[in-house]
Parts: structure tokens; sequence; C-alpha cells
């Protein structure tokens, strides 16, 4: 009897004696479903894709049950991918099954959680066990939660298991302990304390060690690294220190030594060619702090972080979104425009230093104003050291009821062949105004337009977009828009781009907590990031439909 | 009561705290794995099949360590790489002169699974922890693993080149060293180096246009899935199987090496048993 059959045999038992003790059953759930009909379109889409050339059709599904007791709470997952794009946006997966399950239960203090787990320490930096679906990032831990109450204010957890790779575990085990507490001083309290530290501790199994020393043994005697410890703790100490309107996080994380798989390193090769990129045993740390204030209309965060070596994977040899164990925050504005999201840098966890500062004041009820800035550098880089700028302005603008406008210029520069592996490209500088008009006609109809224009001379060139979405509430929602390269770069032949539209066309139906879309989308390259953590998406041509539904 | 819990919950606080870290620390700095250089001995030869592409801009490090592998495993090692996928295909990326792809290398990664990045490497056809196609920093640990397993069967080439028909006749010869049951396929591959073409060099800053192509899928003497030769094999069995072929006139003949391996077919699994390889030219 397979593990899936006896778990479902205990819930299914347990939840009928449940239910027959008289308890009140609470059962939710919810929906999300992407299918994908993909239309061939040899200008844009590149050739050898298995989904244009034979497949037709994708799609990806979680569909989540849950179910709340007596102070039980169950869970489970399926998750349905079928000729999906997410794994590797050039091939085709396909894969089903139980993407998660949990049972959990409250005990006076004492909380009890097994399974599939979401959870993280501190902001994440040494353990974050999340899900981000539009990454195919599902690095939850499978094993035990235990956290228990001291008091009110202080609470102690542990951690025990596996990280998920997929429809399997990878083979190294994780433990780690966090507590966190509250603390406040003064009058009235004004001035409070939230500490936190926590410890995560790594071992990687027989096998991994096994790959990881066949790698090793063939390292010239300027790489060799002699021996690899089994074991390494990752150590956070943070906390959260708030008086009136000034908030100040402060966190440091240090992980001891491990093998990890340097890109940027010099490696020599027996052929006595150096060549880029190899393991090095190493440690690492990380120091992040963000201070702001709030008051009178004004809005001021300042943040700082320094990354050195800090790669935490599950699996010494899996790279891109892969394996995630640590979390590092992004240090650069979350932009959610067309264009002014086009060029995101993605966290780098070898070698980063960054600032960002964001700025917003509340004019009157009527005019409000932002100014962020962001710098990314890598200190240690022996050249390029400057990855990413962004100085990013917008106002607001509203007549309540009647209509808001959201409008500003962007400017940014970013490293086009660190962040997205583009041999020799030059660094992409871009300046994009763009203006977001709401007008409401009244309590139901409203439209919504956007125009953007990114100037850049780099990459494809400049871009102007515009769209208009029409929505007659709470039902309805149409959406038409269209992304064109304007001025195309002139190639290395000397001929210009061709100049292609990128239109979109969509209907958007909700009803209650279920929605329904349909869009017929021609999407450009591009990187799709969250949280810092990024991808190269190919360019898409097709049709997409999603219904999402909470129940 | 307040009061007196506060100095309690602290206590409590530290002392697990202390403890927990001191557990986790503790075996911390113990548990070492010493690395010793591995240096082959048997008989051994592994076939690492490389996924490429004149358009792929990290492939030339690939390539640089099939160089740096052959150097170490020269007995125990062969290597080829095929131009296949979207990297490969001029249409899109319309880099150098040459269209390097053949109609086997498209029908192989397909057959073998896309790769998830470049550059990309099948070892033997057997998959590590799942996957067929792995990684640069993957390689070697396969293949000093899949060195230290003798051979199943073992295999030898005899060649005859005839220069002013350009014809090539190769005879494989095995002999079983293990009972097997399951398809025996033969597979023999005809690759070329020193190509010179335009490639994408991320090391060397873009575009180089004298770059040196090695080890290139030129074409099959077999099926592409290989040729059936036998349903099974006892220790001592013996098999030959002779292949004629003209090779194409823009080939370059002293350039070139045969590549021959025998796969054991057992239903999806179809692992690399045995490979050879000679030059084309003696």
């Amino acid at each position: 009897m397979s593990v899936y059959r006896i778990l479902t045999l205990v819930i299914c038992s347990t939840l009928s004696s449940l239910v027959y003790s008289q308890e009140q059953l609470s059962v939710s759930g919810s929906l999300d479903n992407n299918t994908y009909f993909y239309i061939y379109d040899d200008k844009i889409v590149p050739p050898g894709i298995p989904q244009y050339e034979r497949q037709q059709i994708g799609l990806e599904t979680w569909l989540s049950l849950r179910a709340q007791i007596a102070g039980f709470d169950f869970g489970m997952r399926y998750d349905i991918f079928e000729n999906s794009a997410l794994l590797n946006p050039t091939d085709s997966y396909t894969a089903q099954g139980i993407g998660r399950w949990y049972a959990g239960k409250k005990l006076g203090k004492l909380s009890l959680l097994g399974g599939y787990i979401y959870d993280q320490i501190g902001s994440g930096i040494i353990f974050r066990a999340y899900e981000e679906r539009p990454l195919l990032i599902d690095n939850a831990l499978v094993g035990l939660k235990v956290a228990y109450e001291i008091s009110p204010d202080w609470t102690i957890k542990g951690l025990a298991g596996r990280q998920k790779n997929l429809f399997d575990l990878y083979g190294s085990v994780i433990t780690g302990i966090n507590i966190d507490g509250f603390k406040s001083f003064g009058e009235e309290g004004k001035v409070t304390i939230a500490p936190g530290f926590g410890a995560l501790h790594k071992t990687l199994s027989d096998a991994q060690m096994d790959a990881l020393a066949g790698t090793l043994s063939q390292y010239t005697p300027e790489d060799f690294i002699d021996s690899v410890p089994y074991n390494t703790v990752s150590l956070s100490l943070y906390n959260t220190l708030s008086t009136g309107r000034f908030s100040w996080y402060v966190e440091g994380a240090y992980k001891t030594e491990e093998v990890i798989n340097d890109i940027y390193a010099t490696s020599t090769l027996w052929t006595g060619v150096e060549s880029v990129g190899k393991f090095v045993l190493t440690d690492g740390y990380v120091f992040y702090t963000t201070l702001s204030y709030a008051g009178d209309g004004l809005g001021l965060s300042a943040q700082y972080k320094r990354t050195s070596n800090f790669i935490s994977r599950a699996d010494p040899f899996v790279t891109g979104n892969r394996g995630l164990i640590d979390f590092l925050p992004p240090m650069a504005r979350v932009n959610t425009y067309r264009l002014t999201s086009r060029y995101a840098p993605a966290t780098q966890e070898l070698d980063e230093e960054a600032i960002q500062i964001d700025a917003r004041y509340a004019v009157n009820k009527k005019l409000s104003l932002l100014v962020n800035y962001s710098r990314i550098t890598r200190p240690e880089a022996a050249e390029n050291r400057n990855i990413y700028d962004e100085i990013y302005t917008q106002f607001t603008l509203k007549k309540p009821k009647e209509w808001t406008m959201i409008g500003g210029v962007q400017y940014l520069r970013y490293d086009q062949e660190l962040y997205q592996g583009k041999a020799g490209v030059p660094i992409v500088e871009a300046i994009t105004p763009y203006i977001d008009y709401l007008y409401k006609f009244d309590q139901k109809k409203s439209l919504r337009t956007e125009v953007q224009y990114m100037s850049t001379k780099q990459d494809y060139g400049s871009w102007l977009y515009a769209l208009a979405e029409f929505s007659i509430s709470p039902h309805w929602l149409f959406e038409l828009s269209d992304m064109y390269n304007i001025a195309p770069t002139v190639k290395e032949d000397g001929k210009e781009g061709e100049k292609l539209h990128y239109p979109t066309a969509g209907v958007v139906y909700s009803a209650g907590s279920t929605r329904y879309s349909l869009r017929y989308v021609k999407q450009v390259e591009g990187v799709v990031c969250s949280g810092g953590i990024c991808r190269l998406e190919p360019a898409f041509s097709g049709v997409k439909l999603n219904i999402s539904a909470n129940f | 009561m307040a009061n007196k819990n506060k100095p309690s919950t602290l206590l409590h606080l530290y002392t697990s705290g202390v403890l927990l870290i001191s557990l986790m620390l503790g075996g911390c700095y113990e548990e070492q794995r010493v690395i010793k250089p591995f240096v082959p001995t048997g008989n051994r030869v592994v076939l690492i099949e490389e996924f490429t592409g004149k358009g792929c801009t990290n492939c030339p490090k690939g390539s640089r360590e099939l160089e740096n592998l052959l150097t170490q495993f020269p007995n125990n090692l062969v290597a080829i790489s095929l131009h296949a996928g979207f990297f490969a295909n001029p249409q899109f990326l319309p880099i150098g002169i040459y269209d390097l792809r053949t109609e086997e290398g498209e029908f192989l990664i397909e057959y073998l699974s896309q790769p998830a990045g470049y550059p990309s490497g099948v070892v033997n056809r057997t998959p590590v922890n799942g996957d067929m196609q792995i990684s640069l920093n993957q390689w070697a640990s396969a293949i000093t693993s899949a060195i230290q397993t003798p051979p199943a069967i073992d295999i030898s080439i005899v060649r005859t080149y005839d220069v002013q028909s350009r014809q090539l006749v190769v005879t494989v010869s095995g002999i079983g060293k293990e009972e097997l049951s399951g398809e025996i396929r033969l597979s023999i591959m005809l690759t070329e180096s020193g190509i010179i073409d335009a490639q994408d060099d991320f090391e060397a800053g873009g575009i180089v246009d004298d770059y040196v192509h090695k080890h290139v899928l030129r074409d099959m003497m077999t099926p592409v899935t290989g040729a059936p030769i036998l349903s099974s094999i006892t220790t001592g069995q013996t098999f030959s199987e002779t292949y004629t072929k003209t090779l194409d006139a823009g080939w370059d003949a002293d350039k070139m090496e045969i590549i021959a391996f025998v796969s054991l077919i057992n239903g999806s699994d179809f692992p690399v048993l045995q490979a050879a390889s000679v030059h084309l030219v003696e």
C-alpha cells in the first residue's frame, strides 16, 4: 500500500470520527488553472519548441482542498502539468500527482504540522520554503514543524525534513530552529523590539557527496579541494526596533564553509586553458537592514544589503530556481507596468551590494508623489561593478469617484550580459515615461488606458506600449493592448531589426470568487521575476485561458 | 508573578538556544569527506554526448570541459558534440557559414530529452538523479562513476579507408564479459574535428569567427538508435558487424574519428555498455 493511500485512509478515518463527534467541519479549496493554446509565429517564436511543433495545447493546474475540525488542519493539493513550459521554457514537462499534503494540530501552546511545509526564518535569508507558481518554485520542506508558545510574546519553532524537488525530494536533510520575540519599553510601550534568531543545519546525502567528490576529484592542483564538509550551518540574528514613526530592521546571517558553484571563479583545466566557473569551498554572509519613517503624509525608507557567497541549495549541482533554501530580499523596486518591468534584476547570491531609497509624499488628498532610487553593485568583480541603477518617479492625481491619473518616468541602467547571460551585449540604458488614466463613467463602468514609451538604443531598441481596459463591474473586463518596437536597434550586419507588433486581446469574467480569463497573446522574450528570482522567458504566441476559483 | 516568570522564560530560551546551536555546530566540522584525485584503471570506455550550437554562448565552456576530460581520461572516454536544437538552428541564430546540424542529432536531442540549459551532456545514456541531460559540472562526476564499472561487453574497431573512392569500411567486434538479457544495439558515429566556423563564446566576449569546432557529429553508419545485433549475450559470446559508407566530399577524413558503442535496450532504459573510438585515417 502506497504512502498516499495510507495517508488518505488515515485522514478520512480521522475526519469521519471527528465528524461523528459533532464538531463542525470546515472544508475549503481553490483551483488555479492555466491552459495555453500554442499558435506558431516564425517571426517571434524560436523553432524546435515541442508545444508549437506538435503538442498545440499545454496546461498547469493546482487543485487544493483544506479541512479543519476540532483543532485539526488537513490539506492536500493535486498538481497537473501537461506539456508545460514552466520547468524548461524550450521543452515540455508532463507530470501529475499530489503536490502537497499536510496535517496539523494545535495542542495548547504546542503546534504540530507534518507534511509539506511552507515557512521561513526571519526575512527568509537562511530559510524560506515557499511557492511561486509562475516560476515553478515550490521548495516546500517535507517533514515536521513543531512550534511552542513560550509566552504570549515569545515563540520557538523547530523544522526538520527534506526539500521538495517537483514530485520527488532532494537528498539533503535540513533541520532548523527559530526563536521570535517581542518586547516593549517605556511609557505605553512607545519603544518596541522584535528580536529573532534562527539556525539551519544541512547534511548532504551520501549520493550527493559521492557526486560532488567525483567532480572535485578531477580538479587540477590549482583548483583542488582536499576535504568537503558534509554539514553546513546557517545562522541568522535579526531585530525590528520601532519607536514612534521610525522602524529599523536589521539582520545578519552567516553560513559556515560549504562547497558552492562559483560561476565567476577562474578555473584551470588539465589542458592548461583557463575557464570560468568551478566549485569552491567558502563561507558566506548577508547583512540586510531597512530603516523607515512614516508620518504627516511622508513615507521614507532606506535599505542596504551586502551579500557574499551566500548560495544555499538543497543540492550542490542545481542552479537557477531549483533547490533554493535561502531567499535574499530583492533590492530593486518591483515594477508592474509592462515596459518599466522589462529589465528586472535578479538577486545575486555570490557578490552583491545594494541600496534602495524610497520616498513618498501625499501633497493633499488629490496628489501624491513617489521617488525611488536603487543601485546594485558587485564590489568584488574585477570589472563592470555597477550592474543596475534605477530612478523611478511617479505622481498620482485623483478626482475622487471620477478619475485617477498615474504617471512618471523611469531611468534604468541594466547589465544585460550579467543578468541574462548574453555575451558581449552592451549595458541597457533606457528612459521610460508612462501614463495611466482611469476614468469612471459611473459606478459600474470604467475605462483604464496606459501609454508607455521605452527609449533605448540597446537590446531590441525602443518600444511603445498602449493598453485599454474597459470594465463593467462586477463581472466583465475587456482588454486590448499592443507592444511595438518602434525603433529597433541596428544589427551587426548593419540592418535594422524588424518592427513587430505584440498585440493582446482579452476578456475576463468574474463571478464571486471565480475568475475566468481568455486572452490572445503575442509576447516578446523577456525576464520574468518574482522577489528577485528571475528567469528568461521565451516569446509566446497563442491563447491563454486562466480559471481561478476559491470555494 | 509576571516579573517572576520573565527570568524563567529568558533562561529557557537561552538554555534551549545554546543546546540546539551546540548540537548543530558540534557535528559541523567533524564530518569531512576527504577528496582524492581519481586515476582510472581498467578498460571501461565511457561515452559523453554533448549538445551544443553555434548560437549558444556558454557552449564553448562545455567544449573546453570536454577537452579537459579527454586529456584526463585519454583511454577511458570518447566524446561527441551534437549540434542540435534551438541554439544550432541557423534560421533563428544565423552565425557563421556552416549548418553543423544532422538529422541524427535533431532526433537524438528529442530521444535523449531536451536539455534544461546549455552546455548539457549525456553520459553513457544513463540518467543522473532522474535527469538524462546533465549540466557541465556533473560530467566529471558521472564519468568517474561510470569508469569504475567494468564493461559488460568489450568492443574493438577495425577500419579500412580508401582515399580515392572515399569509401570507409568499419568492422566492430565484441565479446560478452557477463550474461545479459535484452536487446543489444550497436551504434557507429562519425565525428570531425578542426572545423573552423563562427561561434558565440561568452568567455571570449561574443562571436569568435575562427572558432575551432571539435568532435562534431557528421553522420551515423547505423540506424540512429542503434542496429539490433543480439537479443541477449553470454560470457565469452562474440559478435562482429561490418558497415560501409562513402564519405561526404566536404569532410576532412584526416580529422575524423569513428566512435562505436553498444547499448542494452530495456524498456525505456538504454544505457551504453561500452564505447570505443579510432581515428578514421591511421
